[in-house]
Protein backbone atom coordinates (compact mmCIF):
# COMPACT_ATOMS: atom_id res chain seq x y z
CA UNK A 1 0.00 0.00 0.00
CA UNK A 2 1.36 3.43 -0.97
CA UNK A 3 0.37 6.85 0.39
CA UNK A 4 0.61 10.03 -1.73
CA UNK A 5 0.83 13.54 -0.35
CA UNK A 6 -0.61 16.52 -2.25
CA UNK A 7 2.02 19.27 -2.08
CA UNK A 8 -0.09 21.90 -3.93
CA UNK A 9 -0.52 24.75 -1.43
CA UNK A 10 -4.01 26.25 -0.90
CA UNK A 11 -4.53 30.04 -1.02
CA UNK A 12 -4.02 31.64 2.35
CA UNK A 13 -6.58 34.05 3.78
CA UNK A 14 -4.32 37.08 3.25
CA UNK A 15 -4.08 36.36 -0.51
CA UNK A 16 -7.85 36.09 -0.84
CA UNK A 17 -8.44 39.32 1.10
CA UNK A 18 -5.84 41.25 -0.91
CA UNK A 19 -7.36 40.03 -4.21
CA UNK A 20 -10.88 41.03 -3.14
CA UNK A 21 -9.71 44.49 -2.04
CA UNK A 22 -7.81 45.08 -5.31
CA UNK A 23 -10.81 43.93 -7.36
CA UNK A 24 -13.19 46.22 -5.46
CA UNK A 25 -10.87 49.24 -5.78
CA UNK A 26 -10.71 48.73 -9.56
CA UNK A 27 -14.50 48.29 -9.76
CA UNK A 28 -15.18 51.43 -7.73
CA UNK A 29 -12.70 53.44 -9.81
CA UNK A 30 -14.55 52.39 -12.98
CA UNK A 31 -17.88 53.43 -11.47
CA UNK A 32 -16.45 56.80 -10.45
CA UNK A 33 -15.23 57.43 -14.02
CA UNK A 34 -18.79 56.85 -15.17
CA UNK A 35 -20.20 59.35 -12.68
CA UNK A 36 -17.60 61.97 -13.74
CA UNK A 37 -19.56 62.50 -16.97
CA UNK A 38 -21.96 64.83 -15.17
CA UNK A 39 -19.13 67.04 -13.91
CA UNK A 40 -17.67 67.25 -17.42
CA UNK A 41 -21.07 68.16 -18.86
CA UNK A 42 -21.51 70.96 -16.30
CA UNK A 43 -18.06 72.33 -17.17
CA UNK A 44 -18.99 72.30 -20.88
CA UNK A 45 -22.23 74.12 -20.13
CA UNK A 46 -20.38 76.81 -18.15
CA UNK A 47 -17.95 77.25 -21.02
CA UNK A 48 -20.84 77.50 -23.48
CA UNK A 49 -22.53 80.22 -21.40
CA UNK A 50 -19.24 82.08 -21.21
CA UNK A 51 -18.70 81.87 -24.96
CA UNK A 52 -22.18 83.36 -25.55
CA UNK A 53 -21.56 86.59 -23.70
CA UNK A 54 -18.06 86.81 -25.13
CA UNK A 55 -19.74 88.00 -28.34
CA UNK A 56 -20.91 91.14 -26.51
CA UNK A 57 -17.38 92.01 -25.42
CA UNK A 58 -15.72 91.18 -28.72
CA UNK A 59 -18.14 93.39 -30.64
CA UNK A 60 -16.97 96.33 -28.48
CA UNK A 61 -13.28 95.45 -28.32
CA UNK A 62 -10.92 98.34 -27.75
CA UNK A 63 -7.36 98.77 -26.50
CA UNK A 64 -8.77 101.19 -23.90
CA UNK A 65 -10.30 98.25 -22.08
CA UNK A 66 -6.93 96.59 -21.55
CA UNK A 67 -6.42 95.11 -18.08
CA UNK A 68 -9.86 96.10 -16.87
CA UNK A 69 -12.61 94.15 -15.13
CA UNK A 70 -15.71 95.13 -17.03
CA UNK A 71 -19.33 94.29 -16.37
CA UNK A 72 -21.52 93.70 -19.39
CA UNK A 73 -23.95 96.50 -18.57
CA UNK A 74 -21.26 99.19 -18.57
CA UNK A 75 -20.00 97.84 -21.84
CA UNK A 76 -23.28 98.01 -23.73
CA UNK A 77 -25.24 100.75 -21.96
CA UNK A 78 -24.43 103.28 -24.69
CA UNK A 79 -25.30 100.87 -27.44
CA UNK A 80 -28.69 99.68 -26.15
CA UNK A 81 -31.49 101.54 -24.47
CA UNK A 82 -32.07 99.09 -21.61
CA UNK A 83 -34.77 99.93 -19.12
CA UNK A 84 -35.66 96.72 -17.36
CA UNK A 85 -34.16 96.57 -13.84
CA UNK A 86 -33.84 92.80 -13.81
CA UNK A 87 -31.93 92.78 -17.08
CA UNK A 88 -29.65 95.61 -15.92
CA UNK A 89 -28.91 93.85 -12.60
CA UNK A 90 -28.11 90.55 -14.29
CA UNK A 91 -25.85 92.23 -16.83
CA UNK A 92 -24.04 94.06 -14.02
CA UNK A 93 -23.40 90.74 -12.29
CA UNK A 94 -21.53 89.39 -15.31
CA UNK A 95 -17.93 90.51 -15.14
CA UNK A 96 -15.12 89.74 -17.52
CA UNK A 97 -11.43 90.57 -17.28
CA UNK A 98 -10.28 92.07 -20.58
CA UNK A 99 -6.69 92.00 -21.78
CA UNK A 100 -5.44 93.13 -25.19
CA UNK A 101 -1.78 92.82 -26.09
CA UNK A 102 0.30 93.40 -29.17
CA UNK A 103 1.16 90.03 -30.70
CA UNK A 104 2.95 90.57 -34.02
CA UNK A 105 3.26 92.54 -37.25
CA UNK A 106 3.06 91.10 -40.74
CA UNK A 107 4.54 93.08 -43.63
CA UNK A 108 2.93 92.63 -47.03
CA UNK A 109 3.51 94.19 -50.41
CA UNK A 110 0.58 95.08 -52.63
CA UNK A 111 0.91 97.18 -55.79
CA UNK A 112 4.38 98.33 -54.66
CA UNK A 113 2.93 99.53 -51.38
CA UNK A 114 4.02 98.26 -47.99
CA UNK A 115 1.13 97.18 -45.83
CA UNK A 116 1.60 96.48 -42.14
CA UNK A 117 -0.92 94.18 -40.54
CA UNK A 118 -1.06 94.39 -36.76
CA UNK A 119 -2.16 91.36 -34.84
CA UNK A 120 -3.39 91.77 -31.27
CA UNK A 121 -4.28 89.06 -28.82
CA UNK A 122 -7.42 89.49 -26.73
CA UNK A 123 -7.83 87.39 -23.60
CA UNK A 124 -11.22 87.27 -21.89
CA UNK A 125 -11.47 85.54 -18.54
CA UNK A 126 -13.66 85.08 -15.50
CA UNK A 127 -14.55 82.24 -13.14
CA UNK A 128 -16.41 80.38 -15.91
CA UNK A 129 -13.55 80.21 -18.39
CA UNK A 130 -10.77 81.77 -20.42
CA UNK A 131 -10.80 82.49 -24.16
CA UNK A 132 -8.18 83.86 -26.51
CA UNK A 133 -8.83 85.70 -29.76
CA UNK A 134 -6.73 87.42 -32.38
CA UNK A 135 -7.66 90.76 -33.94
CA UNK A 136 -6.27 91.90 -37.23
CA UNK A 137 -5.99 95.53 -38.25
CA UNK A 138 -4.13 97.45 -40.90
CA UNK B 1 -3.40 13.21 1.99
CA UNK B 2 -3.50 16.11 4.41
CA UNK B 3 -6.31 18.47 3.51
CA UNK B 4 -6.38 21.65 5.54
CA UNK B 5 -9.59 23.68 5.39
CA UNK B 6 -10.23 27.28 6.52
CA UNK B 7 -10.73 27.85 10.22
CA UNK B 8 -13.95 29.40 11.55
CA UNK B 9 -12.19 32.70 12.31
CA UNK B 10 -10.88 32.96 8.72
CA UNK B 11 -14.34 32.37 7.27
CA UNK B 12 -15.92 34.89 9.66
CA UNK B 13 -13.33 37.55 8.81
CA UNK B 14 -13.86 36.94 5.06
CA UNK B 15 -17.66 37.20 5.40
CA UNK B 16 -17.37 40.47 7.35
CA UNK B 17 -14.97 41.95 4.79
CA UNK B 18 -17.11 40.82 1.86
CA UNK B 19 -20.17 42.30 3.53
CA UNK B 20 -18.46 45.65 4.04
CA UNK B 21 -17.20 45.75 0.45
CA UNK B 22 -20.55 44.76 -1.06
CA UNK B 23 -22.27 47.44 1.06
CA UNK B 24 -19.85 50.05 -0.26
CA UNK B 25 -20.12 48.82 -3.86
CA UNK B 26 -23.93 48.72 -3.79
CA UNK B 27 -24.12 52.31 -2.48
CA UNK B 28 -21.72 53.42 -5.24
CA UNK B 29 -23.80 51.62 -7.90
CA UNK B 30 -26.97 53.27 -6.59
CA UNK B 31 -25.30 56.69 -6.58
CA UNK B 32 -23.96 56.19 -10.11
CA UNK B 33 -27.37 55.09 -11.40
CA UNK B 34 -28.94 58.16 -9.81
CA UNK B 35 -26.23 60.42 -11.26
CA UNK B 36 -26.72 58.93 -14.70
CA UNK B 37 -30.46 59.53 -14.51
CA UNK B 38 -29.94 63.19 -13.53
CA UNK B 39 -27.22 63.54 -16.16
CA UNK B 40 -29.50 62.13 -18.87
CA UNK B 41 -32.22 64.64 -17.93
CA UNK B 42 -29.70 67.50 -17.96
CA UNK B 43 -28.39 66.50 -21.39
CA UNK B 44 -31.92 66.23 -22.80
CA UNK B 45 -32.85 69.63 -21.40
CA UNK B 46 -29.58 71.12 -22.70
CA UNK B 47 -30.03 69.69 -26.19
CA UNK B 48 -33.60 71.02 -26.37
CA UNK B 49 -32.49 74.46 -25.16
CA UNK B 50 -29.58 74.65 -27.61
CA UNK B 51 -31.85 73.68 -30.46
CA UNK B 52 -34.35 76.46 -29.63
CA UNK B 53 -31.58 79.05 -29.17
CA UNK B 54 -30.12 78.04 -32.51
CA UNK B 55 -33.50 78.48 -34.22
CA UNK B 56 -34.03 81.90 -32.60
CA UNK B 57 -30.52 82.95 -33.62
CA UNK B 58 -31.05 81.92 -37.26
CA UNK B 59 -34.54 83.46 -37.39
CA UNK B 60 -33.16 86.84 -36.31
CA UNK B 61 -29.93 86.63 -38.27
CA UNK B 62 -31.74 85.85 -41.52
CA UNK B 63 -34.64 88.23 -40.93
CA UNK B 64 -35.55 90.82 -43.51
CA UNK B 65 -38.18 92.62 -41.48
CA UNK B 66 -38.06 92.70 -37.69
CA UNK B 67 -40.64 94.03 -35.30
CA UNK B 68 -40.01 93.96 -31.55
CA UNK B 69 -42.56 94.93 -28.92
CA UNK B 70 -41.36 94.87 -25.32
CA UNK B 71 -43.59 94.35 -22.31
CA UNK B 72 -42.31 94.32 -18.74
CA UNK B 73 -40.57 90.93 -18.80
CA UNK B 74 -41.50 89.49 -22.14
CA UNK B 75 -40.93 90.50 -25.74
CA UNK B 76 -43.07 89.65 -28.74
CA UNK B 77 -41.00 89.32 -31.91
CA UNK B 78 -42.62 89.36 -35.33
CA UNK B 79 -40.35 88.85 -38.28
CA UNK B 80 -40.07 87.86 -41.86
CA UNK B 81 -37.12 85.53 -42.21
CA UNK B 82 -35.26 83.34 -44.65
CA UNK B 83 -34.97 80.65 -41.99
CA UNK B 84 -37.68 78.01 -41.90
CA UNK B 85 -38.11 74.87 -39.82
CA UNK B 86 -41.01 73.65 -42.00
CA UNK B 87 -39.62 74.34 -45.47
CA UNK B 88 -41.68 77.50 -46.06
CA UNK B 89 -40.03 80.00 -48.34
CA UNK B 90 -39.64 83.38 -46.60
CA UNK B 91 -42.03 82.61 -43.71
CA UNK B 92 -43.69 84.92 -41.18
CA UNK B 93 -42.36 84.02 -37.73
CA UNK B 94 -43.40 85.12 -34.25
CA UNK B 95 -41.82 84.46 -30.86
CA UNK B 96 -43.75 85.08 -27.68
CA UNK B 97 -44.25 83.82 -24.12
CA UNK B 98 -47.57 82.26 -23.11
CA UNK B 99 -49.01 82.89 -19.64
CA UNK B 100 -49.59 79.14 -19.28
CA UNK B 101 -46.40 77.74 -17.66
CA UNK B 102 -44.57 80.81 -19.03
CA UNK B 103 -43.88 78.84 -22.19
CA UNK B 104 -41.89 80.35 -25.06
CA UNK B 105 -43.61 79.52 -28.33
CA UNK B 106 -42.55 79.91 -31.94
CA UNK B 107 -45.14 80.45 -34.66
CA UNK B 108 -44.32 79.94 -38.32
CA UNK B 109 -46.62 80.50 -41.25
CA UNK B 110 -46.66 81.33 -44.93
CA UNK B 111 -49.36 83.92 -44.14
CA UNK B 112 -49.00 87.00 -41.97
CA UNK B 113 -49.52 86.07 -38.31
CA UNK B 114 -52.02 88.14 -36.35
CA UNK B 115 -52.07 87.57 -32.58
CA UNK B 116 -54.43 86.28 -31.14
CA UNK B 117 -54.68 83.68 -33.87
CA UNK B 118 -58.17 83.24 -35.27
CA UNK B 119 -59.69 79.76 -35.76
CA UNK B 120 -59.46 80.09 -39.54
CA UNK B 121 -55.80 81.00 -39.30
CA UNK B 122 -54.87 78.13 -36.93
CA UNK B 123 -54.59 75.56 -39.73
CA UNK B 124 -51.98 77.70 -41.50
CA UNK B 125 -49.71 78.23 -38.49
CA UNK B 126 -47.11 75.81 -37.14
CA UNK B 127 -46.91 76.24 -33.37
CA UNK B 128 -43.94 74.96 -31.34
CA UNK B 129 -43.74 75.17 -27.56
CA UNK B 130 -39.98 75.42 -27.21
CA UNK B 131 -39.24 76.15 -23.56
CA UNK B 132 -41.24 76.12 -20.34
CA UNK B 133 -40.70 78.14 -17.14
CA UNK B 134 -39.34 81.25 -18.83
CA UNK B 135 -38.93 84.05 -16.27
CA UNK B 136 -37.62 86.64 -18.67
CA UNK B 137 -37.48 86.91 -22.45
CA UNK B 138 -36.23 90.23 -23.71
CA UNK B 139 -34.94 91.11 -27.17
CA UNK B 140 -33.58 94.62 -27.68
CA UNK B 141 -32.56 96.40 -30.83
CA UNK B 142 -29.45 98.57 -30.62
CA UNK B 143 -29.69 102.33 -31.14
CA UNK B 144 -27.99 102.04 -34.54
CA UNK B 145 -30.41 99.16 -35.40
CA UNK B 146 -27.54 96.93 -36.48
CA UNK B 147 -27.35 94.55 -33.52
CA UNK B 148 -29.83 92.65 -31.42
CA UNK B 149 -29.37 91.71 -27.77
CA UNK B 150 -31.11 88.53 -26.61
CA UNK B 151 -31.62 87.97 -22.89
CA UNK B 152 -33.42 84.86 -21.69
CA UNK B 153 -33.80 83.62 -18.13
CA UNK B 154 -35.21 80.17 -17.52
CA UNK B 155 -36.20 79.14 -13.99
CA UNK B 156 -33.27 77.58 -12.05
CA UNK B 157 -30.84 78.23 -14.89
CA UNK B 158 -28.18 80.84 -15.57
CA UNK B 159 -29.28 83.69 -17.87
CA UNK B 160 -28.62 83.23 -21.57
CA UNK B 161 -27.22 86.41 -23.14
CA UNK B 162 -25.94 86.90 -26.63
CA UNK B 163 -25.70 89.48 -29.35
CA UNK B 164 -26.58 89.06 -33.01
CA UNK B 165 -25.18 91.36 -35.64
CA UNK B 166 -27.62 91.69 -38.50
CA UNK B 167 -26.38 90.70 -41.93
Amino acid sequence: MTTTTNSKPAYILMEIIVSIIILSIVGIALLKINSNQKRLYLITEKKLNFSRYESLVLNQHSINLHNKDINLYDLIKNKYDLKNDFEIQELKKLKIHYSQKYKSIINMKKDDKNINILIDEIILSNKDGVSKFLTVKQ
Amino acid sequence: MIKRGFTLIEILVSIVLLGLISLFVSSTIYQTKNNNKLFKNEVLKGTKRESFLDTLYKDILLSTDLNISNNKNYTIIKLLSNNSVYGISHPYISWLVLKQNNTIIRLESAKKIVIPISENMQKFVYIDAVQKNCKFFQVSLSKDKKSILVFIKIKKQKPIIYEINKL
